[in-house]
């Protein structure tokens, strides 16, 4: 009889640990603000770990004219089809039906097709006809519309390397999320647990492939093409390490948000204006 | 004492296994592997390495200032030269080739500017946009260079794409 009883209230405290214990694990993760906030590195490490790169993109600003995309092709060679960035059209129309497009990624920007062609004809010196197909189809007056830049994120708490069977994808301590080539095996397991569809298997190369934040730009003191070549400002890029930097004002002041928080993959690549709709 | 066999066996299978699993594993893991992180350390500088391409608009001043001056000063300002002079200008003191034998002519059809300007629900309102061309036309071109106004005018045969804003009350 004793030892039963002891045997309950035993069993009892143990639950109240166990599920106090629990109520310490799943306790909610830093804040957006904070994570900011609390980055360090190692001391004695080479340059190019006195950073922690973050990106802004300004979704108020950006005018769709597919600059981004058109410069991340040329200075990544990009293989047409694929994308490491890409825009986004949104347009909501008075029904509330959220219509979404981005014909070729938006590398040609957003031109209706048969505008587009007329154009062309007319200015005879151009370059092409662009190729974009699959613009969204709607009628309705267009109450809302808007366009979002799409990229990788930089997760900080990222699924896709998690998945990596050789380590081929890894977050450098600088934070960029990176992929050795010469490691990659090419099994697409990253490609398919990247929540934002960033990645994708180069169709030469047979290995993943995805943005860099341009590494080989911001490690010489450049800035990654798509926000060199934005007219509009629509893009941001800093360093969080740097007190002075634009970036760490703008990320200090501006309401921010990140594309699917739910999924606390922790982007390090900050939107201003996202509308609930974007996914 | 002699050691009983099992135990002598036990060693040897051991032993094996202590230098097979290092043979493959400094065959299989390279070098600067775990240097930084769960990762190959030499590949951050291998990314590294790579020659950017994009210059933005300052390196292109070094030899056409007046040019970088007069787009700065205008409302294109912001707008790097290489996003209309197509080819991103690469070259630097080590490469110095990928300029001038790339053609730098940009594109001068309806199209290049309405990538930016022609209107969408979706730009920001604020944003200098034309609706229909041939509306801006009539309500604007008219005044300005009669002689341009056909089935085959260009933007730019009114707007100078290095300082697009024209003073209407000036010219007309
Ligand atoms: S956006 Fe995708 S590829 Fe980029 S870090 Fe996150 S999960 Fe990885
Ligand atoms: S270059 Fe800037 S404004 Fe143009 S589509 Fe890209 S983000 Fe938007």
């Amino acid at each position: 009889m004793d030892k039963k009883k002891n045997r309950r209230a035993f069993i009892k405290s143990a639950g109240r640990a166990v599920a106090g214990l629990l109520m310490v694990v799943a306790l909610p993760k830093p804040g957006l603000a904070q994570r900011i906030h609390d980055i360090e590195v190692g001391e004695d490490a080479p340059d190019w770990l006195d950073h922690y790169w973050v990106y802004l993109i300004d979704t108020t600003k950006c005018i769709g004219c597919g600059a981004c995309v058109r410069a991340d092709k040329r200075e990544n060679s990009v293989p047409p089809k694929f994308f490491r960035t890409w825009v986004e059209r949104y347009q909501i129309t008075e029904d509330n039906h959220v219509h979404i497009d981005s014909p070729d990624g938006g590398h040609d920007g957003f031109l209706p097709e048969d505008l587009a062609q007329l154009l062309t004809k007319v200015g005879q010196e151009t370059r092409g006809a662009p190729q974009g197909k699959g613009r969204a189809k709607h009628q309705g007056k267009v109450t809302k519309g808007f366009f979002v830049p799409k990229m990788c994120n930089h997760c900080r708490n990222t699924p896709c390397t998690q998945v990596c069977p050789v380590n081929a994808s890894y977050q450098s301590p600088d934070g960029v999320v990176l992929v050795d080539k010469t490691r990659c095996i090419g099994c697409s397991y990253c490609v398919q647990a990247c929540p934002y569809g960033s990645r994708y298997i180069h169709p030469e190369k047979h290995t993943a492939d995805k943005c860099t934040w341009c590494y080989h730009r911001i490690t010489k003191g450049l800035l990654p093409a798509c926000v060199t070549v934005c007219p509009t400002g629509a893009r941001k890029f800093g360093d969080l390490k740097d007190q002075s930097s634009e970036i760490k004002k703008l990320l200090s002041t501006q309401r921010l948000n990140v594309l699917k928080p739910e999924l606390n993959t922790e982007p390090f690549c900050f939107y201003i204006g996202l509308e609930q709709s974007v996914r | 004492m002699k050691a009983p066999r099992h135990l002598k066996r036990a060693l040897w299978i051991i032993a094996f296994l202590f230098v097979a699993g290092n043979v493959i594993r400094f065959s299989v893991v390279p070098e600067s592997f775990g240097q930084y992180g769960d990762f190959r350390g030499a590949h951050l500088a291998e990314e590294r390495a790579r020659h950017p391409i994009h210059r933005g608009s300052d390196i292109c001043g070094e030899c056409h200032d007046e040019r970088l001056e007069e787009k700065n000063n205008g409302a294109h300002g912001p707008v790097p030269c290489e996003n209309c002079h197509f080819q991103p200008y690469a070259g630097d003191e080590d490469h110095p080739e990928a300029h001038p034998e790339v053609s730098q002519s940009p594109d001068r059809s309806q199209r290049a500017c309405l990538i930016c300007h022609q209107f969408f629900p979706s730009r920001p309102s604020a944003f200098p946009q034309v609706a229909k061309f041939s509306e801006h036309i009539a309500t604007n071109a008219l005044k300005l260079k009669k002689e341009h106004v056909g089935a085959h005018t260009l933007c730019v045969h009114c707007h100078n794409p290095h300082n697009p804003k024209i003073d209407l009350k000036q010219n007309g």
